[in-house]
Parts: C-alpha cells; sequence; structure tokens
C-alpha cells in the first residue's frame, strides 16, 4: 500500500536533536512519528486559537479604558439600548413595517 | 459531540469584554462566563446584528480603540451569522415587548443555538419571549443561568438539563 507523504527538511539545534531523539526512544516510534504528531498537535491546537474570538484581546483593550474613563456598566448598557434603538429607527423601522403592511 | 451554541446578546458581550472584573478585581458573572468561553466550554455564534451594535457602541464611547478592535474581530466576520431578512424580523414583532430589539432576535433564530444568552430580563426573559425561545427550541438564559448550566452556580431546576454529558 502506498502513502502519500510531503518530505521537509528541517534544520534543530543539537540540544534540542538530542531531546527529540530521547523523547522518541521513551515513546518507542521514530523521530519521524514524533516529529509528525507534534506537528499535528501544533496545528490542531493553532486552528482551535484562530477560531475563538479574541474576547480576551479585546478585553485588555477596552476594559482598562473603561475604567480611566470612570464609565460604569449601567451606564454602557444604556447607551447600548440606546444605539440598538437608533439602529432600528434608521436601518430596519421602515423596511420591516413595509413588509408588514404587504 | 459539538459544543453547546450559545448566541450572546450585545449587552452580555460588552459586559464580558468591558467588565469582566469588579473593581476589587474579583470576576464579575460576565468574568467567569468569558473564563468558561475560553476553556473551550461552549461556543459562541455571534450575529451580523449584534456587532453593529457592538461596532457603534465601540464607536461612542471607545473611539480610539475601535479600530484596533476591528482589526482584532475582522478575520472572524466570515464566522458572524447574517442579517435577518426583513420578513424575519416582521415575524419575531408580535413576540418583542421593544421593536429595536427584533433584528437581534431574529438574528439569534437565524444562528439556530443552544442558549440565548442575555440579561436584559425586561426584553429577552419575558414570558412571552420565552415562549418564543421555547417554541424554536432555544434556552434564554441569564450570564447567571449559564453559569448554573455549567454547574459553576446553584441552579434552580431547568438549567443544568442542557449541559450533555
Amino acid at each position: 500500500m502506498s502513502v502519500d507523504v510531503k518530505r521537509i527538511t528541517i534544520r534543530v539545534p543539537p540540544a534540542l536533536h538530542r531531546q527529540l531523539h530521547q523523547a522518541a526512544a521513551a515513546q518507542s516510534v521514530s523521530l519521524n512519528t514524533l516529529a509528525v504528531r507534534a506537528l499535528e498537535t501544533y496545528v490542531e491546537e493553532a486552528t482551535a486559537d484562530r477560531e475563538r474570538l479574541p474576547l480576551r484581546e479585546l478585553s485588555a483593550l477596552l476594559a482598562p479604558a473603561a475604567e480611566a474613563a470612570g464609565l460604569t456598566e449601567e451606564e454602557l448598557l444604556h447607551h447600548a439600548r440606546q444605539v440598538r434603538r437608533r439602529i432600528w429607527q434608521e436601518r430596519y423601522e421602515k423596511i420591516v413595517q413595509a413588509h408588514s403592511d404587504q | 459531540m459539538s459544543p453547546i451554541r450559545v448566541f450572546p446578546d450585545t449587552g452580555v458581550l460588552l459586559a464580558m469584554i468591558v467588565f469582566p472584573r469588579d473593581r476589587t478585581g474579583s470576576p464579575t458573572l460576565a468574568g467567569e462566563v468569558l473564563q468558561l468561553y475560553e476553556d473551550g466550554a461552549f461556543d459562541l455564534v455571534i450575529g451580523q446584528a449584534v456587532i453593529d451594535e457592538l461596532d457603534e457602541v465601540l464607536d461612542g464611547r471607545f473611539p480610539r480603540y475601535r479600530p484596533r478592535a476591528v482589526s482584532l474581530l475582522m478575520p472572524f466576520a466570515n464566522q458572524l451569522i447574517r442579517w435577518p431578512t426583513p420578513a424575519e424580523i416582521a415575524a419575531v414583532l408580535p413576540f418583542c415587548s421593544d421593536p429595536s430589539d427584533t433584528p437581534i432576535f431574529a438574528s439569534a433564530i437565524v444562528a439556530r443555538p443552544d442558549i440565548v444568552l442575555s440579561n436584559d430580563f425586561q426584553a429577552f426573559h419575558t414570558p412571552q419571549a420565552k415562549a418564543f425561545w421555547r417554541e424554536h427550541g432555544i434556552a434564554v438564559e441569564s450570564l447567571y443561568g449559564l453559569l448554573c448550566v455549567f454547574g459553576r452556580r446553584e441552579c434552580k431546576g431547568k438549567a443544568e438539563s442542557l449541559v450533555k454529558t
């Protein structure tokens, strides 16, 4: 059975090379298998990280700004409610009303 | 098994982002929910209609930080739930105490989440609204209620049944 594989060549520092050999021996796998597993794990984790919204980064940006401005949650939510009403009036009300009248 | 899909209202999304901690530095309910999200306990499904509101709030209250916030969210644009159509919005009008909530209600229906997350009790948790969510097979929870769903708070009955083991 043939397996479709691609070859890559990487250069690593001697110390890491030694550690990889030791880890492979400890797991009773080849260095190649160990490297493939490590790369698969990296890709899975990187993909998972990318798919999660960067809410903590947004928080790191905005929470200190809110604190510095003395903005309270109540004030912010009140503002959000006003925004919602304005968006409704400006973007939706007429077209939804027209649709309802049909 | 797929994680629970949660559709946040704009208010809870703002609370998670802007107020994850109280003045003493302790996590707020929103902060605890944010941590659960980061731990992978559930997925967020976010509507374009919610992002529209978030964007305007940022423009109004955090204009200096808006460009950076937008650039952080930009890579996720293709994950957003589309805007509801006028017909879809009109269909939810009878269930909303405030018509301005209808684009968000309709967006949630388009998203088909397991849970709609909102701390706006006057809009999302009225008997009328609860009946609406129930009719569509969607649970509606507050921040506290979502923590109950995941066993982080004492439940009063129904919430924990959503957690699949």
